[in-house]
Order: structure tokens, then sequence, then C-alpha cells
């Protein structure tokens, strides 16, 4: 059995959400135009599903809040930011590497090109 | 974002529990908001429709999951900690001390704890009752082996649209023979002429013949003696009786040596064979329509079939199978049609066309009444939430005058969960206690429905209390304990600790408490709009039903039935002697105007449609069926029903057995054929074995709504009774005055003629009338009923809600009439309120009422579902009630002294 049985089961959202903290601490709404730009605009996490997922990523232990960087206070109003954790970069490579799997398989049998 | 959009947002994220709300909602808030300037800037309004849009449903389904997984924490929380804290016998304890505390509790208040609980009795026990109706018509199983095998297979004239016809004996044998899905398939039909001759007044017996396959394929068998051998169908062999457990007691006492009597009746005498046991009935309840009179036969005798001889045009018998073990009734049915194409095919002349289908015994007995039971019972379900809704806002006008009694519990260290747990004992107390005063009432209620049994509803026993209704009452005692207890539970309990222990102090769940009520007031008047317009279309359909021009003059006649046997008047000519002196006799009674013999009365449903052709006109090819009511009438008929003659004449003395066949037909068929031309003088053929015709037109009369007020007219043919003798005949006797009051002089005149021949169900046409729209008056009765107890709790309801605001406001009120605000304005505002509440449920009831009332629609007459006079009416009612309700309050509001009000904090 691998690695990765005993990681939560990353889904797709939360698999948006770790990409996006994996090279920066983001607040929420970053997190939501990040996702929003870089999926050119097919994943939209509307403000429940964004704040829902955080909620449940911080308990499952993938993300946790951490002090606002200095300087980023800009219009007054605290907010909370996210970093990714050792587990959340863990399951976000091992998801990350079965993508890549399945991708390779899909050019193996030549499907990319159609 | 506008303000406007900040707090219609706020409002969606009110979607998640309140723990969510506070860590995220001003980020989300700020989220969203930026979202949608985003969207703005790319897309437009139409960015900005589709941001809000996928808000919503975002607010709903994350908030209803993040709500479901606060809840499972909750409870795991608590139940954890209560485990790990306390044994079953501690918690009994505690259970033990939440219900001492609840009784004291409602013994300190005891008008809100009787309001409560009534309320919730009539709710509880209005649907208990419905429910045993309903359980008694339409969920027992028929009390016969493995009843879900057995069906009634019938005929069809496919192109007539017919789609229960019922069999001739020729076809009958056929499909015995070839029947291979069938193990077993009987024919039935009730006996006519079982007239008991003995001694004392001659009595009409029902009974029913029976093929002997019935009983084995029932699973039925004696209580005493035997049933039928299966030899006894043949011509000559039958001569034998089984008798019903009630006839057997009511005439031979129960005696056991019943068996090898013999019972004479006016055809032949049978001897009896064997009894069956109590509680054993055939036919079942079934709408079979015509040929069934009773369902409650006192005996059976075997059906004789004569092979050699067996009728293929006379379609009078009913046929009931029972499918082989593990068969499918869908594979029956098939084989049915299979046979039906097979008998067409070698006997076309008589059979093309036909076909033949099959229905499950059950759901014919349940087919004709299921839509109005499950409509009442919807509606009664109704009540039940109206009343619940009224005893949640009760509870929550409670549970302020509470507020400080639990933020001592809470400072005392009572935990969230403990309160609940209280406050929910507390309501579920008070719903058995409700349930258990409704259980009583509808026990009582049900009985007397039954007695009444107003919708001939197809009970095959007293349909009283068993465990299904127990079980049910049950679970809707607990539905309602929770539904009118929990919301106030969670609302009181989140009691702020700090200001519910201030004197006096106004704590910032009294916001949430009011926003909760006034959307219970608004969902309980949506609730009895809805109600009130179905309770208003079946009264307006009654209505409708009741005006329906039946053809006759139903004032004044009174009717009975003289059955004439085969054994004392076998020639037509005696029986037309005894008809033509019955009339005479009872025409010279006093207080009689006129008198008419007809051989089947209308609203006596009694089919024997025959077909006919017109001279003139190609006849019909096979398969194509012309049919028309044949009725054989005395001279007098039309004058006696005050049926209006409209063209031509009727028939008199002289239409008699040697002069022209003549015959009267009524206005449908006239315009069927004759459209605009003039049928007098026109032939027709038809009628009757040996009584074919043709027969020369020489009036028409007015149609008469034979087969019910509701079904329309059909082509019929009027034969004078001289040329059409029928054994059996129906006399009608319109009276100068009430014709009750002539029923024992006319029973003499009918002895005088023949002291033999029975009289029957003498009954007046206004009965008649009245009897046969008995089904729709009674739905509307209890509609009407449910809405009116509807109507009343929503009053009650508003006034309540707005009574406890007004007092809430006191301060408020005071302190603007002490800067001079004037009581009519202060009046304005507060029915204002009241009325915009009433209002916004009459809208949301309007739009319910719309998509409910189309469950209705086969149960209407001549009424859309959507009536928009009755819509129109009910909601004007409706606000003209909560209007009142609310002026109440409102006045009182005007009376606030501002010098009381100020010093009273």
């Amino acid at each position: 059995m691998s690695e990765s049985a005993q990681l939560p089961q990353l889904k797709p959202q939360w698999f948006q959400i770790l990409l996006a903290l994996a090279d920066q601490n983001l607040h929420g709404y970053a997190i939501m135009t990040e996702v929003l730009e870089r999926t050119k605009g097919r994943m939209r996490l509307w403000p429940g599903m964004l704040y829902g997922s955080l909620k449940r990523m911080a308990e499952a232990g993938l993300i946790e809040e951490v002090e606002e960087p200095a300087g980023a206070h800009e219009d007054n109003k605290e907010r909370r930011y996210y970093a990714i954790t050792p587990t959340g970069r863990r399951s976000l490579s091992e998801e990350a590497r079965r993508l890549a799997e399945f991708v390779e398989a899909a050019r193996m049998k030549d499907v990319l090109r159609g | 974002m506008g303000s406007a959009g900040r707090a219609l947002y706020r409002l969606l994220l009110r979607c998640y529990p309140e723990a969510f709300r506070q860590q995220y909602a001003r980020e989300m808030e700020v989220v969203f908001a930026k979202a949608v300037r985003r969207e703005r800037e790319r897309r437009g309004w139409l960015g900005v429709v589709a941001a809000w849009l996928g808000a919503a449903f975002d607010a709903v389904t994350r908030g209803a999951a993040e709500r479901g997984d606060a809840a499972v924490r909750f409870w795991t929380n608590n139940r954890t900690k209560m485990s790990r804290t306390l044994s079953i016998g501690d918690r009994m304890m505690l259970l033990w001390q939440d219900i001492r505390y609840a009784v004291r509790g409602f013994l300190k208040r005891p008008g809100f704890a009787v309001v409560a609980m009534l309320t919730l009795a009539i709710g509880i026990g209005a649907n208990t009752a419905m429910f045993s109706v309903v359980n008694g018509a339409l969920l027992r199983p028929l009390p016969y082996d493995d009843p879900d095998q057995l069906a009634l297979i019938w005929e069809t004239f496919d192109r007539a649209g017919m789609e229960e016809v019922p069999f001739s004996e020729a076809d009958f044998i056929d499909y015995r023979d070839q029947a291979e899905t069938l193990s077993h398939i009987a024919m039935f039909r009730r006996l006519e002429d079982a007239i008991l001759l003995g001694d004392g007044e001659p009595e009409v017996l029902s009974a029913q013949m029976v093929t002997p396959a019935l009983f084995p394929m029932l699973g039925a068998s004696a209580l005493l003696g035997r049933v039928f051998d299966t030899e006894e169908e043949e011509p000559g062999k039958g001569g034998v009786a089984v008798l019903s457990h009630a006839f057997w007691q009511e005439r031979f006492g129960g005696d056991a040596d019943v068996v090898a009597r013999t019972i004479n009746l006016s055809t032949r005498s049978y001897t009896v064979v064997g009894v069956m046991p109590e509680g054993f009935q055939f036919p079942p309840p079934v709408s079979l329509g015509d040929l069934m009179i009773s369902s409650q036969p006192d005996l059976w005798v075997p059906f004789t079939i004569d092979r050699a001889n067996a009728d293929r045009g006379r379609h009078g018998f009913f046929a009931l199978g029972r499918a082989k073990d593990g068969v499918d009734l869908a594979l029956v049915d098939a084989e049915m049609k299979t046979i039906a194409a097979r008998v067409a095919e070698a006997n076309p002349q008589s059979n093309t066309g036909i076909g033949a289908r099959i229905v499950p015994v059950h759901e014919q007995s349940v087919a004709a009444i299921r839509s109005a039971l499950l409509v009442l019972l919807g509606a009664v379900g109704c009540v039940l939430l109206i009343a619940c809704t009224n005893v949640a806002n009760l509870l929550l006008a409670r549970a302020g005058a509470r507020q400080r009694e639990i933020a001592v519990r809470v400072a005392v260290g009572a935990g969230r969960g403990r309160l609940v747990r209280q406050l929910l004992t507390e309501s579920m107390l008070m719903a058995v206690a409700g349930g258990g005063i409704g259980f009583a009432l509808s026990v009582i209620g049900t009985k007397a429905l039954f007695r009444i049994n107003p919708m001939d509803l197809p009970l095959m026993f007293d349909a009283g209390v068993d465990l299904r209704v127990l079980a049910f009452t049950l679970g809707v005692t607990g539905l309602t304990g929770l539904a009118f207890g929990l919301i106030p539970a969670l609302q009181t309990t989140r009691a702020d600790l700090q200001t519910g222990l201030k004197e006096g102090s106004r704590s910032t769940t009294d916001r949430g408490q009011i926003r909760m009520k006034n959307l219970l007031i608004v969902g309980e008047i949506a609730l009895a709009l809805v109600l009130l317009v179905g309770a208003g279309l079946m009264i307006k359909s009654f209505d409708r039903l009741q005006s329906v021009d039946p053809g006759f003059d139903p004032e004044n006649v009174l009717t009975f039935l003289v059955p004439l046997s085969e054994a004392r008047y076998p020639e037509p000519e005696r029986q037309r002697v005894f008809v033509d002196a019955v009339v005479e006799r009872v025409s010279g009674l006093p207080g009689v105007h006129r008198v008419g013999g007809v051989s089947s009365l209308p609203l006596v449903v009694n089919r024997t449609g025959s077909s006919y052709t017109v001279e003139g006109e190609p006849p019909p090819e096979p398969g194509e069926f012309r049919i028309a009511e044949f009725r054989s009438i005395t001279p007098g008929y039309f004058e006696a029903m005050g049926m209006p003659l409209l063209s031509g004449q009727g028939f008199s003395n002289l239409d008699g057995p040697d002069g022209q066949s003549v015959a009267v037909i009524n206005e449908t068929l006239a315009s069927r054929h004759w459209d605009g031309g003039d049928p007098i003088g026109k032939r027709i053929s038809g009628g009757v074995q040996g009584d074919q015709g043709p027969h020369t037109v020489v009036g028409i009369v007015s149609d008469v709504r034979f087969f019910g007020v509701d079904v329309p007219p059909e082509p019929m043919v009027y034969r004078p009774n001289a040329q059409a003798p029928n054994r059996g005949m129906w006399i009608a006797v319109r009276a100068t005055g009430n014709p009750e009051a002539l029923g024992n002089a006319i029973r003499g005149a009918v002895w005088d003629v023949d002291p033999n021949v029975p009289v029957e169900q003498m009954e007046t046409m206004r009965s008649r009338f009245a009897d046969s729209i008995a089904k729709p008056r009674f739905t509307a009765q209890l509609f009407t009923g449910f809405g009116l107890v509807a109507l009343f709790l929503a009053a009650l309801g508003i006034y309540g809600v707005m009574s406890f605001a007004v007092a809430q406001q006191t301060k408020d009120i005071g302190v603007r009439m002490a800067f001079g605000a004037e009581p009519r304005r202060l009046l304005a505002m507060v029915l204002a309120r009241g009325l915009a509440l009433s209002g916004t449920g009459v809208g949301i009831g309007l739009l319910g009422a719309i998509a409910a009332t189309r469950l209705m629609r086969s149960l209407l007459y001549d009424v859309s579902a959507t009536d928009p006079g009755t819509f129109a009416a009910v909601g004007t009612v409706l606000l003209g009630v909560a209007a009142l309700a609310t002026y109440l309050p409102a006045r009182r509001a005007t009376k606030v002294d501002p010098v009381d009000a100020l010093r009273g904090e």
C-alpha cells in the first residue's frame, strides 16, 4: 500500500487551494483570485465553499492560520492568512504525482493530441 | 456592493451556523463584495446577477453542510460527555427530573398548557381519525388468501373506449378453457329475483351466483357443511346454497342443523349445504358499478354454466382470476389479451374489437376513493402543521418570560444541551398529552365516521384502530413534539447570560425571536390559505353539482321497486297486467297526483345498454358499437317524474301489444342522429331480445342525468311497457303533498293486487338525488371543517404575535405618545405591520394553493382548480380576519398611558 493511502483524500478544490498556497501565504480573497485565474475561470470558489474548505483543511492539518505578513495591512481590515503545513505539502505532491501519472498514461495512449 | 446588497448578503449568511458566522462572516462579505465588483467590471450586470445566483446557491448548500456538521458535533460531544459521567440510572433520574420540572411548569401556568394541549389534540386527533379511514380503506389487504394474486378480468370495447365491460357467458368459458397463467378463474353476478317466500311480508334477499371455483380460489372454506362441488355448475345440478354467517344468525338463530334445510326463493328452492364463517365477504367491496348492488350477500348459489347454449352477446358477468404462484399479473394481462384476440378471430361477428384487461382486486376497490382520501389526508396534515406553528409561537412568547430562569440555570452551570433537553422534554410531554387526548377523540370520531360511512368506503371490517394506526399516532406525536419544540428550545437557550440576568432588559434574542415568530406566522397564514382555497373549491364544486338540473323534478315524488318473480309471473302479459293494476290502484289513493312505472329509475345505477340502429343509416361496422339505454315505461311516467316532452307526444293506453311499435327518445339521441331535423316518424331498431323493433319515434323527452348527477346524459329510448314488458318495475308516485306520508297506503295498494310481491327500496327522488351527491358533500364538509379550524388557528396566531409585539413595544409607544404622536397613527403603524405579515402569508399561500389544488382536480365538478373567484374570495376573507386579529392588539397600543409605560421599566 502506498503512502498516499494514509493521507486525507484530496477534493479538487482542496488541491487547488494547496496549490495556491504552495509558494506563498495568502488570505481568502487572494486564494480565490489565484485559483480563478490559474484555472482560467474554471474553478470559482464561492465564499461559503472557500471558507468551509479552509476550515476543514485546517482541521485536517493540511493548512494553518499564520500571522499577517508585515506591511500587508493595506485597508485596515484584519484578515486571516493561511500557510501550507508539511502534511499539506506531502498531500499536494502525492496528489500532483497521481495526476501526473494519469497524464503520462494519457500521453502514452496519444490522446492529448486530438 | 451597496448597503442593500450588503444587507442581502448578510441575510444569506444566516444559512450558516452561528459559530461559523462568527468566525468567517466578515471576511466572506469582503470576499463576496470584491467578487461582485470584479464580475461587474468584466461582464456587466449579467455578471452581477450570476454572482448573486452563485452566492445564493453556495450559501444554501454550504450552509446546510456546515449546519449538519455542527449538529453532529453537538450531539456527539454531549453524548460522550454524558456517557462518560452518567450511568443509565442517572440518566433516567435526569429524565424523571425534567418531567417533574415540566409538569410543575404546566401547573404554574395551566392556561397556557391547556390551550397548547388542546390545539395539539385537535391536530393529532384529526390526523389519526383520517389515517384510520385511509388505513381501513386503502392499506388493509383484502381478507383472502394471497390477495395480491387476485385480479378482476374485464372485456374491453376498444372502439367505444369502454374499459370495464363484464363478460359474456360464452367468452368466459373460452377464457377459462384457455388461460394458463391462472390457477383459478370464477364468474359471478347478482342473482335477480331472489325473493324469499314464506310467512310474513315478502322480502328480497341479496344473493350471488358464483361458479364453484370461487371458494377455493379465495382460500375460503365453510364454517358448517361445505362449499360448492365442481359439478354443481352443470345444468340441472344446482339447487344448493351456502349461507352467510350474518344471515344464518339472523334467520336461523345460528342453528347448527341448518344444513340440509330448504330455502324457497321465488325462482326455485335451494338446499342449504353450508354456512360461511363470520367475516367472509364476497364480492369484495369493489366498484363494479351497475350489476353489483350489495356486496354483503345473504347467500351464494352455484352459477349454472350451460356450455351448449352459452350466449356471446350478453355481457353481464364478472370474472375473477388468481394468478398461479410466482406468475406476475402483467403476464396474466398479456395472456388475457392474447385470448381475447383468439376469441375475436373465432367469432368475428360478435367479438371484433373486444379486448381484455385485468385490474388487481385491491386496485379496483380503492380506485374511486383514493384521490379524495389522500387529498383529505393532506389537508388534515396541514391542520396539524398549523397547530404546531401556533404552539411553537406560544412557546416562543413564553420563552421571553423564561429568559431569566434560563440565564440563572446557565449561570449555575447548566450546559446548553441539558437545557435544550429540558425544554424538549416539556414540548414532548405536551405533545404526548395532546396526542393522548387526540387519540381518544379520534377513536370516537372514527367510529362515528364509519357508522355513517358517507363515502361508501370499501371497508372490509370495521376499520378501527389497529397497530398501524397506533404506530402512526405515536410517530405523528413524536414529530409534532419535535416540530414545535425544537425551534423555541434552540432559540431560548441562546439567551445571552449577561442581559438575561439584568432586570427588565431586552436581550438581543428578542429580535431573533420576533423574526422567528414572524416567519412562523407567515407560514401559518400561507398554510391556512391553501386549506381554505381547497375548501372553497370543494364548496363551489358541490354547489355546482347540487344545482345541476337532473332533467326531472325531484320534489314530491316517492319511488319504489316491485320485483316480480319469474315463477309467479312467467308470461309478459301477466307482468303487464300486474303493473297496470298497481298503477291504477295507487293512482286512486288520495293525495296522489300522477303514477308511472319504469324498468329502471334514474340515479339507481343500472346500466343495460343495448345496441341500436337507425333506419336509413348504414349499420355500424363490426367492433363499432352504437349503444343506447332502453327503458320500458307506463303512460304516466313522464308526468310523474316531471320530465317535459320537447316534441311529439308520450305514450297512451292505446299503445298496446298489438299496436304499432313506438318509442320516445331523449334529446341526446335526437341530436346525435337528427341534429336540427325532425326524428318524429323515423324508425330505430334495438332493445332487449324479442323486442328489437323497428320502433317508430313519436316524441322527444328531456335528457335525464341517469347514472349520476355528474355523468352527462346518454342516448335513451323509452318504450311502452305494454309493448316491452319488464319483470319488476319501479313505480314513481307524484304526490300533491308530502310523498312520504303515502308509504303505508301504497304498500296496501300493491298487496291488494298481489300479497306476495315485495315493495322494496321506497325512497323519495329528492333523497335519491341527495344520496347521489353524498360523497362530494361529505368531502366538502370535511374540507370546510379543516379550513375553518385552520382559519381559527391562524387568527389566534396573528393575534398572539401582534399582542406580543405591542407588549414589547409598550415603552416605545409610550415615548412616542409622550412626544405627541396621534393614537391614529400608532394604530395605523401596528395595523400596517400585521397586514404586511398577513399579506406576505397570503401571497405565498396563493402560490402554494396554485400548486396544491392541482392534486384535487379530479374531485372538482365544473370548477377549475385555479378558479380565480375562489382564490380572490379566500384571500380577501383571510386578510379580513387577519386585520381583525391585528386590530385588537393595535387598539390596545393606542390606549397605552405614556406615564405608566415610562414608569413601567
